[in-house]
């Protein structure tokens, strides 16, 4: 044996299983064709996830003694059909350019320091096989041939990795892509924030694969740009995109009129053929583009790269026996591959068809601030900005509140997310990922889980069923399911040619689609669940959606009174808490009495947090649900404020009339808007009803025993009415 | 994206469930009665304008072969109805379509918005109904909606594909159209107790059945053929929803197969080229390939029901099979 582990390639992904291997303390040998510091064609941007990576292995260190201060990246910018959007990485964190001769170099010294072995200009050329378990690599080193043996091999060739394992032809062509890279000069107002441009389209560009283009600003006045192709593509379509870009960016943004090419553009294939289970054999594990891990909607690739690499080496350490006879059994890496990149990348033959229609609607529904385009855009084209650290948080968030009950909870709710991810992933992927994000999106700021886990406690304190938890996680599949229906939109007839000439509605489509694929998965967990748990899911999506119609149909309705709109809310949103506490509370085995009292709680904390929410926008605040009064009121929701002031028979209500027909889309215009209702008390009037739906809530507590589940689901009321300051 | 239109009211030949069958229009009232006048409207729009309830006859015909209680089958049946209704619903918002059954569709009176919840509120209260029957009848048919749900993504998320195998074409098409067909046929011998083997024929011929009715459709809606679906000719076309029929005409590997690879697969087609794609597609045989493959499974459909005792019941059951093998030839 030559080593324990051979890794080929010496990229980040290979430099990165290599580093923790010999961290681990293994034998490892790690091979590149090139000598290095070597160049790549590349966009040169690191999301926050893969600085963390960098700084545990140390190599941020290394790159700051050595190359000082480095450019740190504020988040991405997205200009779409002339459209902007800005996504901003969270306090503390924040993204690298590093050229890649820079970057990979320091990842591939640190795992050297570590006591990797490295052989520079040395291609592999065949694995080698014994009975179908790899157990070595041939290599061409300075004109000569040589075999090398290991228990293990990890693949780490990056793109190139056909010439070493050739992909079956029926698949060659999906999943690949093309991009292009060159360097700018002479710009100006360049700020820390990437940018992306898309679509790039050129004259001949009809029926050809979606393309974006891209500027990440390397100093002030220059900037690495490109273009990528989200499939095959010829050479010169891509030169011609890329020209198309670099002149449009020159003639239509003033920022580029002193535009310079600095250098010809190089050109590089790109991989997102990921598919888990390829990714380990008998003796073998693929890891960074070589399994094809680059994100299809912003090109990262990096990240995944160190990633896969850090979970391989994890793989093999925990399995690897020097000596033993057999190949050591690797099927974990494919598990926690899973688990890290569900919905990044999708899994399965249908993903290159699937990234083209989620493409679709992303630009179709760009202008969109429905709930499911939010979370798909966010999801889709800032991935960063939502990882699992930031889920994980949010769930602290509200567990913090709940004290010691927090350790037996919080695993419960992983549970819950479990069973979540289980029945999204299999048949779209994709939808794991916004499941995953939709537990941290303000629109669903409690977790319904969260309910029907404390509800049980109350009445049974010790171990939730398992049946809560199947319970659990299709009342919060329900939830998204409502999200994804709320996108649905009327669309523009207005005799707009335009329009007319658009095969179909995308975003309609997709949100009708998506609600249904979830209502059915929801439901028949609740199916699972048993009979009680469906019957109390198909009467609360009944009246819930009763209510969602009352209110649209409502929308603009001056005469709409308080009263009316407080009982929609009760069927609507208050439904929403209701069930999953009375699902708790039924599961746990409660009395009649037991569960009213725990259904009423529900109900009224649901009114409670409602009512704080129009409190809320109505003095000009955000709401957790990520409406503003002015877009509220543009869509004609009028809010207990609103409704108050209008209805009090005095003058303010007519000058309120005047300004609220005239339909304030804008939070400049919503200002007036805000002052008259403060002049009219109408804020006060909506804090004090959901204190008194509060008190209500508190009153049903009282059925049950003072002791810490009943102290911590008081808490969640004071949480409702006062949210911390975000 | 779901079809299936025009059989003769004749073909049911058992009598009994023609009288069972006059009791639901009273369940599908009550279970629709909703306190909100405009949604009371809504959710009966389609139901008014009658169908021919062919979910809820298959339901009962096949609850023929046990013992069954009247009302809890015309429960069934309802839900079944509804949940057809409301697929048809969304289907409409998605399609953009603005005719449904001879008058306008919900969402060109309403608007999108309200025609989805409609569409919701329908699903959910025929969840209502099924669960009320037990908890492995609502089991099956949770499972079956899902499946339908889970076509209809595979569909959208194939548009465009030439390239999609014909046994994916079919297992798209067995999941969001032939599901609606097999599972009254699972749901009447469930909650008739029925014998097994009956059971398991019924199933069969549910599928059978279901995927011999949308191939046909499918041809038979190709432009030109005289028939009216509700949308526009060549919507499909333009919205990259292949039928097997063009489907097949891109593999005969001839040159109106190279042609009609060049126009298809993208968004961006003129009426002209969606004429023309209809034209060469009829040049083919690829439109009575298909309806040869319809006309098989109706036989199989048939063949299932050998299995089945003799009776009005099975007569009724045969004369729909029938019926698509003689709108196929
Ligand atoms: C134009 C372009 C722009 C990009 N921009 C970004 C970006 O801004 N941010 C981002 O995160 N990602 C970006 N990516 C993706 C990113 O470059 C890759 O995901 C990343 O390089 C993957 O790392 P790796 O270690 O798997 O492969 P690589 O970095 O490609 O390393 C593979 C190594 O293997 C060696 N090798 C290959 N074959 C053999 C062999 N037979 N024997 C021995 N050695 C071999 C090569 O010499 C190379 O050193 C971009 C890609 C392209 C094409």
């Amino acid at each position: 044996m030559d080593a324990d582990v051979i890794v080929v390639g010496a990229g980040p992904a290979g430099a990165t299983t290599a580093y923790w291997l010999a961290r681990y303390g293994r034998r490892v040998l790690l091979l590149d064709r090139a000598e290095f510091p070597r160049p790549k064609t590349c966009g040169d941007a690191l999301g926050p996830s893969a600085v963390n990576l960098l700084q545990e292995m140390g190599v941020l260190h290394r790159l700051q003694n050595e190359h000082g201060d480095m450019r740190h990246i504020r988040g991405t910018r997205v200009r779409m059909h002339q459209r902007w959007r800005t996504f901003t990485h969270e306090r503390g964190r924040s993204g690298l350019l590093v050229p890649r001769i820079i970057l990979d170099e320091a990842v591939r010294e640190q795992a050297v320091t570590a006591g990797a072995t490295m052989l520079p200009r040395t291609r592999a050329v065949r694995l080698l096989r014994d009975k179908g378990t790899v157990v070595g690599v041939e290599v061409l080193r300075a004109g000569r041939r040589t075999r090398l043996r290991a228990p293990v091999v990890v693949v780490a060739c990056g793109a190139a990795v056909d010439a070493l394992i050739p992909t079956a032809s029926a698949r060659a062509a999906a999943g690949r892509g093309q991009a292009v890279r060159g360097h700018l000069s002479g710009l100006t107002g360049l700020t820390h924030m990437l940018e992306i441009h898309t679509p790039v389209t050129s004259p001949s560009g009809c029926g050809l694969p979606p393309s974006y283009g891209w500027v990440f600003p390397t100093g002030s006045s220059t900037a690495n740009a490109g273009v990528g192709v989200l499939g095959p593509c010829p050479d010169d379509h891509l030169t011609t995109l890329w020209d198309t870009f670099v002149r449009t960016l020159r003639d239509t943004d003033p920022r580029f009129t002193g535009l310079r090419q600095d250098g010809s553009p190089q050109s590089a294939p790109m991989r997102f053929d990921f598919v888990p289970e390829r990714c380990a054999a008998p003796g073998l594990l693929l890891v960074g583009d070589a399994a094809g891990m680059t994100s299809p909607f912003t090109g990262q690739g990096i990240g995944p790269a160190m990633e896969s690499g850090r979970l391989a080496a994890l793989a093999i350490h925990a399995r690897l026996r020097p000596g033993a006879p057999s190949a050591p059994d690797l099927s974990n890496y494919i598990r926690s591959l899973k688990n890290s990149y569900v919905g990044h990348f999708e899994d399965g033959n249908r993903s290159a068809r699937r990234h083209l229609l989620v493409w679709r609607t992303l630009h179709s529904t760009y202008d969109s601030e429905r709930p499911l385009f939010t979370l798909g855009r966010q999801a889709l084209l800032f991935p960063d900005g939502f990882d699992e650290a930031r889920v994980t948080r949010v769930l602290d968030d509200a567990t913090s509140l709940l004290a010691d009950k927090a350790p037996r909870l919080r695993a419960d709710l992983l549970a819950v997310s479990e069973v979540l991810l289980d029945a999204v992933r299999a048949d779209w992927p994709f939808l794991g990922r916004i499941t995953a994000m939709g537990r941290s999106m303000p629109a669903i700021p409690l977790r319904p889980a969260l309910f029907v886990l404390l509800a049980g406690r109350l009445i049974v304190p010790g171990r939730t069923p398992d049946t809560a938890v199947l319970a659990t996680a299709s009342v919060e599949l329900g939830h998204l399911a409502a999200l994804a229906g709320l996108s649905v939109v009327e669309e523009i007839r207005d005799g707009d040619p335009q329009h007319d000439d658009k095969p179909a509605n995308w975003g309609n489509m997709l949100a009708l689609m998506v609600g249904d694929f979830l209502l059915g998965k929801a439901n028949e967990l609740a199916a699972r669940a048993g009979t009680a748990v469906s019957r109390l899911f198909g009467q609360s999506l009944a009246t819930a959606t009763e209510g969602q119609i009352r209110h649209v149909r409502h929308a603009h309705d001056l005469h709409l009174t308080k009263a009316e709109h407080l009982s929609i809310l009760t069927q609507q949103t208050a439904t929403l808490f209701a069930l999953p506490c009375k699902l708790g509370a039924l599961l746990a085995g409660a009395t009649t009495a037991e569960a009213a009292a725990l259904e009423a709680y529900g109900r009224h904390l649901g009114l409670a947090f409602q009512l704080t929410e129009e409190a809320r926008s109505a003095t000009g605040q955000p709401t957790r649900l990520g409406t503003t009064l002015a877009s509220d009121l543009a869509s004609g929701i009028f809010g207990i404020p609103v409704l108050h002031v209008l209805h009090n028979d005095s003058e303010l209500s007519t000058r309120l009339k005047t300004l609220i027909v005239r339909r304030p889309g804008t939070n400049q215009d919503a200002r007036p808007v805000i002052r008259l209702i403060e002049e009219g008390h109408g804020d006060t009037a909506a804090r004090t009803l959901a204190s008194q739906h509060a008190e209500q809530a508190r009153a049903a507590l009282r059925h049950f025993a003072p002791g810490p589940d009943r102290h911590a689901m008081e808490r969640l009321l004071d949480h409702t009415l006062r949210p911390p300051l975000s | 994206m779901t079809t299936s239109r025009t059989t003769g009211e004749d073909w049911l030949a058992c009598a009994r469930t023609r009288t069972a069958l006059t009791g639901l229009d009273g369940i599908l009232r009550e279970a629709t009665a909703a306190d909100d006048a405009l949604l009371r409207m809504m959710a009966g729009h389609l139901l008014q304008r009658g169908g021919k309830r062919l979910r809820p006859a298959l339901l009962l015909l096949s609850a023929s072969y046990g013992s069954y209680q009247r009302t809890r089958l015309l429960r069934a049946a309802a839900a079944l109805e509804l949940v057809h209704i409301a697929s048809l619903y969304h289907d409409d918002v998605m399609d953009r379509a603005s005719m449904r059954r001879h008058g306008l569709s919900v969402n060109a009176c309403w608007g999108n918005e309200l025609a989805a919840l409609t569409g919701t509120y329908l699903f959910a209260r025929a969840n209502s109904l099924l669960v009320n029957l037990g908890n492995e009848p609502h089991h099956v048919a949770a499972r079956a909606f899902l499946e339908l749900c889970t076509g209809q993504l595979q569909e959208v998320e194939n548009v465009y594909n030439t390239d999609l195998t014909e046994a994916a074409h079919l297992e798209i098409l067995a999941r969001k159209t032939a599901t609606l067909f097999e599972l009254p046929c699972v749901l009447g011998a469930l909650l008739s107790n029925a014998p097994r083997r009956y059971a398991t024929a019924l199933q069969a011929y549910g599928q059978d059945l279901g995927l011999a009715f949308q191939l046909t459709d499918d041809v038979l809606d190709l432009p030109g053929r005289g028939r009216e679906s509700g949308k526009p000719a060549g919507t499909d076309v333009r919205e990259g929803v292949y039928c097997l029929a063009v489907l097949r005409a891109v593999r005969t590997g001839s040159a109106i197969a190279a042609r009609l690879k060049d126009l298809l697969g993208r968004e961006d087609m003129t009426a002209e080229q969606v004429a023309e794609v209809y034209r060469l597609v009829e040049s083919t045989d690829a439109g009575s390939a298909v309806l040869e493959v319809a006309r098989s499974h109706a036989t199989r459909a048939l063949e299932a029901l050998q299995a089945l005792p003799e009776g009005p019941p099975r007569q009724s059951l045969e004369n729909l099979a029938r019926h698509v093998l003689i709108r196929s030839s």
